[in-house]
């Protein structure tokens, strides 16, 4: 789903933050990465997103030719074409089947051949094309959360003058569909029902946790398809990490993709398919989950055995 | 008793136009941390307008208020976009910023003394002026006018920040430009909406400031721009009831020797005085936040 390449970094013109990272997150894994503080993990997901500029050889090449749902095809035709589409075609996968062909659907889905038609399909396939394969690095920052990509920063980084209940808006900032909206909302409260004892309060008058909390609905509230988590248990009490890991595994079982850096490398290693190793910025290990909890490296350097 | 009254009128009339002023300073400093030293001259320029669409042109005067008011708009985006833009991306330092502002600032003075000529300009009202009398009290039409539109504005304005989609983005963007992109909030165009509203609020008070004073000159705007400075300051630099009330609490000052029968010098003496106390015991000003992040 996601291929970094060759992942340069440089601050202030000789500060080498990433000298070439290369990784990969399939759909539906969650990927962590391990690190020392400074060696580079904030770097690399601030670079995902656009926050930091990269190297211009640098690509993170977004793949995301396996989404067919519904919501997908919304953004990309629009409510009406899609009305048709779904009329025509009965299910949102087969859509995308007869937009991936090089067939004439115009026929069958306006009922007549014209030119304003067969555009408005090329003009589809074109905009289809482009969507599902992006260099994430060649975007404004804006754009990430269109692509789904959604990033919790390390730190947090809530809007802290603001409302919880106005923060969450936010997260939808870029969703049209009020009714949808509200229905995740009151999904996101169900989840975290501490955030709606506190809707109205402002954000910085939360906890730590809280706060936390806060920054993973905001988050989730955009419906990314893969999400960037940078250091969700810092700073938390034990049972507020315990309470964290386990809506990131849940989150991952309802199919959002996972790239996870922490330096909590036992919690994080043992929800995760894989990892990563990050050493001065470059990737030094990598492996299944497992393998790194049992790497004697691993354990001497970041478990603490 | 009734004069007092009358006086503190006219220091909230007076007040109303600072207060309309401070909010472009304190909105444009809320979202870009700048203190655009050429907001000031933006009224300098919108008052310019008026003259030249409803005096020189003679326009109807309501199409020489919407030209006026989006000639400066349009000056307003494009100093952002020329002059402050280029630097952001930079990420130069705040003085080199200031310093940008003010060489606008010195740029436009200087642009209109030379299309304009150094001296004042008179004209006549723009409505007729009459006197409207509450018991004791007589206050002038302008006056109210001014008050009203004034307060209208601002409550819309309020309005619009805490309530829209555009406004929130705002704020977002003023907490913490980053985050506000990671939700895809495009952070270029809320700095150029939040510079069409600064001006926008900037040609109102300039309507205002030319129907009261029936004069102008080309160096108008450094020192309205000086007082809603001051009044954006003290109320809190970012808050926007802090220029409201910033605003008006100095128009009121501006009186107070009137109302003393005291030599009208004392008015800047009590001023800066207060601006040095609060700075003193609240330099966030009145309304200033101190809202810490919790770790
Ligand atoms: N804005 C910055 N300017 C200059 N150097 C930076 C900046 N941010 C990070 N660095 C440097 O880049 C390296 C990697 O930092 P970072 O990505 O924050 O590491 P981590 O998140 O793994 O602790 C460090 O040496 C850090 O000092
Ligand atoms: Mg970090």
């Amino acid at each position: 789903m996601l291929k970094v390449n060759d992942l340069k970094v440089v601050y202030n013109g000789n500060i080498k933050a990433l000298k070439g990272v290369n990784l990969e997150v399939n759909k539906g894994e969650i990927v962590v990465l391990i690190g020392a503080n400074g060696a580079g993990k904030t770097t690399l997901l601030r670079a995902l997103t656009g926050l930091t500029k990269a190297e211009s050889e640098s690509s993170a090449i977004l793949d995301l030719s396996e989404l067919t749902d519904k919501r997908t095809l919304n953004r990309l035709a629009g409510p009406k074409l899609t009305d048709k589409l779904l009329k025509t075609y009965g299910e949102s996968d087969i859509v995308f089947d007869k937009i991936r062909s090089e067939e004439n659907i115009e026929t069958e889905v306006f009922g007549k051949t014209t030119f304003i038609n067969r555009k408005r399909i090329n003009g589809l396939r074109k905009k289809y094309n482009e969507y599902i394969k992006t260099d994430l690095l060649k975007l404004p920052a804006y754009r990430a959360v269109d692509y789904g990509v959604a990033h919790v920063p390390e730190g947090r980084q809530i809007f802290v003058g603001m409302t919880v209940q106005e923060n969450l808006e936010m997260g939808a900032y870029k969703r049209h569909n009020i009714i949808k909206i509200k229905k995740d909302l009151e999904e996101i409260y169900k989840l975290f029902p501490r955030l709606e004892e506190r809707k109205k309060q402002k954000a910085g008058t939360l906890s730590g946790g809280e706060q936390q909390m806060l920054a993973m609905a905001r988050a989730m509230i955009s419906k990314p398809k893969i999400l960037l988590l940078d250091e969700p248990s810092m700073g938390l009490s034990p049972i507020f990490v315990s309470e964290i890991f386990s809506i990131i595994k849940a989150l991952n079982k309802n199919g959002t993709t996972i790239l996870l850096v922490e330096q909590n490398a036992k919690a994080a290693l043992s929800i995760a398919d894989r990892g990563y190793v990050i050493e001065t910025g470059n990737i030094v290990l990598e492996g299944t989950g497992k393998e790194l909890l049992e790497n004697d490296k691993v354990k001497d350097a970041y478990l603490g055995a | 008793m009734s004069e007092i009254v009358n006086q503190i009128i006219i220091g909230i009339q007076m007040g109303s136009i600072y207060a309309l002023v401070a909010l472009g300073y304190t909105m444009v400093y809320g979202i870009i941390k700048l203190i655009n030293f050429a907001h000031g001259d933006f009224i300098m320029v919108a008052c310019f307008m008026l003259y030249t669409f409803i005096i020189i042109l003679k326009l109807p005067a309501i199409l020489g208020l919407i030209l006026a008011i989006l000639i400066t708009i349009i000056i307003g985006v494009l100093t952002e976009r020329v002059a402050y833009r280029p630097l952001r991306k930079k990420k130069s330092p705040t003085i080199t910023a200031l310093i940008t502002a003010i060489a606008v600032s010195l740029i436009l003075e200087n642009l209109f003394q030379l299309l304009f000529g150094s001296d004042s300009k008179m004209y006549p009202d723009l409505i007729k002026q009459t006197t409207i009398n509450i018991g004791k009290i007589s206050v002038s039409n302008i006056s109210l006018i001014t008050i009203i539109v004034s307060i209208v504005t601002m409550i819309l304005l309020t309005l619009f920040i805490k309530k829209t989609k555009v406004g929130k983005a705002m704020r977002a963007v003023s907490e913490n430009s980053d985050a506000a992109q990671l939700m895809g909030i495009n952070v270029d165009r809320t700095i150029s909406i939040t510079f069409i509203i600064g001006t926008f609020l900037a040609g109102i008070a300039a309507i205002m400031y030319y129907m009261k004073y029936l004069k102008i000159e080309p160096f108008l705007g450094s020192n309205l721009g000086l007082y809603a400075f001051v009044a954006a300051v003290v109320g809190g630099i970012g808050s926007i009831p802090g220029a409201c009330v910033g605003g008006f609490l100095i128009g009121i000052i501006k009186v107070l020797p009137n109302i003393m029968s005291i030599n009208s010098s004392y008015a800047d003496i009590f001023l800066f005085g207060l601006l040095i106390i609060i700075l003193i015991f609240k330099p966030t000003g009145i309304f200033g936040k101190n809202i810490g992040e919790k770790v």
